[in-house]
């Protein structure tokens, strides 16, 4: 990968990466589908999940799961807004980048 | 490294934030393992590098710093010791700063002792240079004083000649005109020290004055030059 992921690009792909689960999911998967979008390190996802949790756009709680406890992470009201937000950006910014791409003007 | 050794070296390595948000980064890594098994633990140490790094990522607040360092540590990857210096490095540095920054007062005493150290090199050197200096000032204080000196006495002295031939004129012409004309060379030779003295006074004393200042503001001037460079 070429280019590089911005903060605000980071923490949208977060958001939409717990968002598909209803009850929320947990470090390891929300990594893992991370992952399938955007090369990323193992050790960068946990700031961004804090910084999201202290933004309040995620809660936290804790399940008991296999005999121990699995953090659990779901998005907010707060968290989806601003999800909406940067898909909304996204459309523009990715559409104006491929039609420049593409050498084709919008007119 | 197993899992425990690098949660406890991660632990020891947050010791200096606060408790809360330590816990929770310790929970959410312990809970990383587990949720990835034991059969993916070395590949998750290898791909964490090392408990240095995740810490200083866990500590920086700054985020466009961590997606930034992120394309570095895929080149970095195969010296996984490499990071781990750096941030001794780092760590070293920043120790040093802290210690300049609270012991200002101690830094300016170990100057002061480096000067004294060194006072056998820049004392005869200082002195000499100061000796020059001070005797080009004598040599110009002499020269302004000799040369009003001289032009006074050669003024007077043609005067009183002159006086002196005058009175002599009616008893002894020749005499009297050789002394007039005497006193007359004194009195132009007065004049022409006079105006020696009154030039380097007025000329020569401004001069110098105005080239210390220009060297002095040349070499500041470079100085600040070097400084940008």
């Amino acid at each position: 990968m070429v280019f590089n992921t911005g903060a605000a690009l980071l923490d949208a792909v977060v958001l939409a990466a717990v968002s598909k689960e209803e009850d929320g999911t947990y470090g390891y998967k929300i990594t893992q589908d991370v992952r399938r979008a955007i090369e990323i390190s193992e050790s960068t996802l946990y700031p961004v999940l804090r910084r999201l949790q202290k933004d309040k756009c995620l809660e936290v709680y804790d399940r008991e799961c296999g005999g121990r406890n699995r953090r659990y992470y779901k998005i907010t009201e707060n968290g989806n807004a601003r999800l909406q937000e940067s898909r909304i950006e996204w459309e523009t910014y990715s559409a104006n980048i491929s039609s420049i791409f593409s050498g084709e003007e919008n007119r | 490294m197993k899992k425990d050794e690098f949660l406890a070296k991660l632990k020891s390595l947050l010791m200096d934030i606060p408790v809360d948000e330590r816990e929770e980064a310790l929970a959410y890594y312990r809970s990383y393992f587990e949720d990835a098994g034991e059969e993916n633990e070395d590949k998750i140490i290898m791909e964490l590098e090392s408990p240095e790094k995740v810490a200083s990522i866990i500590k920086s607040d700054c985020v466009t710093d961590v997606v930034g360092a992120e394309g570095k540590s895929k080149q970095e990857h195969h010296s996984k010791s490499n990071s781990g210096n750096e941030s001794g490095l780092k760590q070293a540095r920043s120790s040093f700063d802290n210690f300049y920054q609270n012991n200002k007062g101690l830094t300016i005493f170990l100057i002061i002792v480096a000067a004294l150290l060194a006072s056998p090199v820049w004392l005869p050197v200082g002195g000499s240079l100061f000796g020059v200096i001070m005797g080009a000032a004598g040599l110009l204080f002499g020269l302004i004083v000799g040369s009003w000196g001289l032009a006074i006495g050669l003024i007077i002295s043609g005067l009183v000649c002159v006086g002196m031939g005058i009175g002599v004129l009616f008893a002894n012409l020749p005499t009297g005109l050789v002394m007039i004309g005497i006193g007359l060379l004194l009195l132009v030779f007065g004049i022409l020290f006079l105006l020696v003295a009154l030039l380097l006074c007025v000329k020569l004393i401004p001069w110098i004055f105005r080239s210390i200042s220009e060297l002095f503001h040349r070499n500041s001037e470079a100085k600040r030059k070097g400084a940008r460079v």
